[in-house]
């Protein structure tokens, strides 16, 4: 029987290389739902005291009947608005919460039942919460998360000391870590979540607050990790430039139900066929608005405009300004940020 | 094992960040001592020689003694910090690691807490000196015997106020189930010894775990025998399997139920 399965599991391989490469789904979740008790209470004086001897309660489904796969090395990215169910979703991956239904594997660990075996497995970086120690310096962090994960503290000096290179270290490692910049502690936590070298990193907000120049290191970091280590990275972020620059695939999560799953080539093809046509006129043009063009402004000689590319052309619409008296142009793709909302709201509906 | 070692270590490290804030409390400390001394000293000034057994060396003695338990033992991780992990969601952090969780509290209360005891027990000393005197009869031998039972009973304190502290799963503020705790500790277990109790209040607290953690340790210091020994090593082995126990139960509904709000 062992053998008939180490079959079937063989020939399933071999299946999978044919398509044109060996793929191993390392997150496994099917038919994951969260429902939370959340308690109400009355306004005022007299509902504070009602709720004290006569507690109501009301459920919410922050995540509902949910399914997806990771596969082995992928940068996904888990995205939706405020209250969508990301969070929950990841602290059930992460084996925090217990689902209410649905099952989980997360490189063949359930995250509940073996929560401990897990943990080896996973790094995690929560950008709103803090696990660090605050008056130690980070090198007293690393040495104590390299200590729990059992790792010897030669290979924890190791991991120390090439972390330091990437991300310099050397400036604040023996500061105490209350004493440092928001930029530094998240630095910091992520190197702590990684000094065990987990197979999968889930990142929540690991951005959030951060100045640009630190969010193009940690950037340009998570992609070495997952280049040369081939760390499955599961991202949840409202930057958008965290998601254009790091994912391939882009998982939108509304309401505790997946509203997309798709790759970003995908998404940015079917989503861009609209443009954004900025024009400045040498004369005021009274431009009307036409099928396929949207005035998004008009002030002065300044024109912008949304064109429609499966309604009209971009050269019918510069026909239509009039190209003589343009003095200068610009022909840009509809922002990220503006598709990704436009799908949450859309979901909405 | 190593990694409860580390904890400890570390825990170590960061409390030694507070020694100072431990001189403010020694001023606490030390008035509270003066003011129950002076009471003490006025009970005793109408010619009575011994009350229940306690002369006022001795009264002195129980009272330092067990108040070194209970101040060395204040450690915010066991009460504050247990409880305000689980309210703020940082608990997230701390459950998804390789350790358990509650062994993982109780290593960094007793790394937290041997700083501050250490503290309290020399100050206690030098003003058992100051107030009372030597130990009349004092035993050599107790302060082997004592150095288990100390440690049980700090011990002990630490896992009470975890589980006080884990009710935070369920109710929106544990603080007032540790202020009645300490309130019922202080006086039943230190304030007065048993001795002073009407027999039934006196049974009850035999059998409490206030027995293991107050009346016990001090007692033994001051009167030591074997058999008091053995029983008090009983009553607190027993008193931390079965809290333990209930942790161990109260913990893994808690996490069960737990709501992560907030990101």
């Amino acid at each position: 029987m062992k053998q008939l399965i180490h079959i079937e599991i063989y020939m399933n391989q071999e299946l999978e290389e044919d398509k044109g490469g060996f793929y191993m789904s390392i997150i496994e979740v099917k038919g994951l739902s969260k429902t939370f008790r959340v308690k109400q209470k009355e306004k005022g004086i007299k509902g504070s005291i009602k709720a004290i001897f006569k507690p109501k309660y009301k459920s919410k489904k922050a995540v509902n009947d949910i399914s997806f796969s990771v596969e082995k090395g992928e940068i996904l990215a888990f995205i939706g608005p405020n209250g969508a169910g990301k969070s929950t979703t990841i602290k059930m991956l992460t084996g925090i919460l217990y689902p209410t239904k649905g099952d989980i594997s997360i490189s063949g660990i359930c995250p509940q039942t073996d929560r401990k075996k897990l943990a080896y497995k996973i790094g995690c970086v929560f950008g709103q919460k803090e696990q660090l120690w605050i008056h130690l310096t980070p090198y007293d962090n690393f040495k104590f998360f390299g200590a729990i994960y059992d790792i010897p503290e030669e290979v924890v000096e190791k991991r120390i000391s090439e972390y330091n290179e990437i991300f310099e270290l050397d400036e604040f490692i023996n500061t105490p870590v209350r004493s440092l910049s928001l930029g530094q502690r998240m630095i910091c936590e992520i190197v702590a979540s990684l000094i065990h070298e987990p197979e999968i990193l889930f990142l929540d907000e690991p951005t959030i607050g951060l100045d640009p120049v630190i969010k193009e290191k940690i950037r340009v970091f998570i992609k070495r990790l997952n280049k040369e280590k081939k760390t499955t990275i599961f991202l949840t972020s409202h930057d958008v430039g965290d998601i254009e620059k790091l994912c391939k695939r882009v998982i939108i999560i509304n309401d505790g139900k997946i509203v997309l799953d798709d790759t970003m080539e995908n998404l940015k093809y079917h989503y861009l066929n609209k443009k954004i046509v900025e024009a400045k006129m040498n004369t005021k043009i009274n431009l009307d608005e036409a099928d396929g063009i949207t005035i998004l402004k008009d002030k002065d000689y300044n024109l912008k405009i949304e064109v429609d590319l499966t309604k009209k052309s971009i050269s019918d619409a510069i026909k239509l300004l009039d190209p003589d008296k343009i003095i200068d142009i610009n022909i840009s793709n509809t922002p990220l940020e503006t598709i990704i909302s436009s799908i949450y709201k859309g979901s909405k509906k | 094992m190593r990694k409860y070692l580390f904890i400890i270590k570390t825990t170590f490290i960061d409390s030694l960040q507070y020694v100072s804030s431990l001189l403010f409390r020694f001023c606490g400390f030390a008035i509270m001592m003066y003011v129950l001394t002076s009471l003490w000293r006025y009970i005793y000034s109408d010619g009575t020689g011994v009350i229940n057994g306690y002369t006022f060396s001795k009264m002195i003695w129980y009272l330092l003694l067990a108040e070194t338990i209970s101040f060395g033992s204040g450690s915010n991780v066991s009460s504050s910090e247990v409880k305000d992990t689980i309210k703020s969601g940082n608990i997230a952090y701390q459950i998804n690691k390789p350790y358990n969780y509650i062994g993982y509290v109780v290593c960094k209360y007793m790394a937290d807490t041997f700083v501050r005891f250490m503290f309290f027990l020399v100050i206690s000393i030098g003003l058992g000196f100051i107030f009372a005197g030597a130990i009349e009869g004092f035993n050599y031998m107790s302060i082997l015997a004592g150095i288990p039972v100390f440690i049980f009973a700090i011990l002990i304190v630490g896992l009470i106020k975890i589980l006080i502290s884990l009710t935070s799963f369920w109710v929106e503020d544990s603080k007032p189930f540790q202020h009645v705790y300490n309130k019922i500790v202080l006086m039943f277990g230190v304030f007065f010894p048993l001795e002073m109790f009407p027999k039934l209040v006196g049974t009850i607290i035999r059998y409490s775990p206030i027995y293991g953690i107050s009346y016990g340790p001090a007692k033994l210091i001051l009167d030591f025998s074997g058999g008091l020994f053995r029983s008090i090593l009983i009553s607190q082995l027993i008193t931390m399997i079965v809290l333990l126990l209930i942790i161990k139960t109260v913990y893994r509904r808690g996490v069960k139920k737990l709501n992560v709000n907030g990101g």
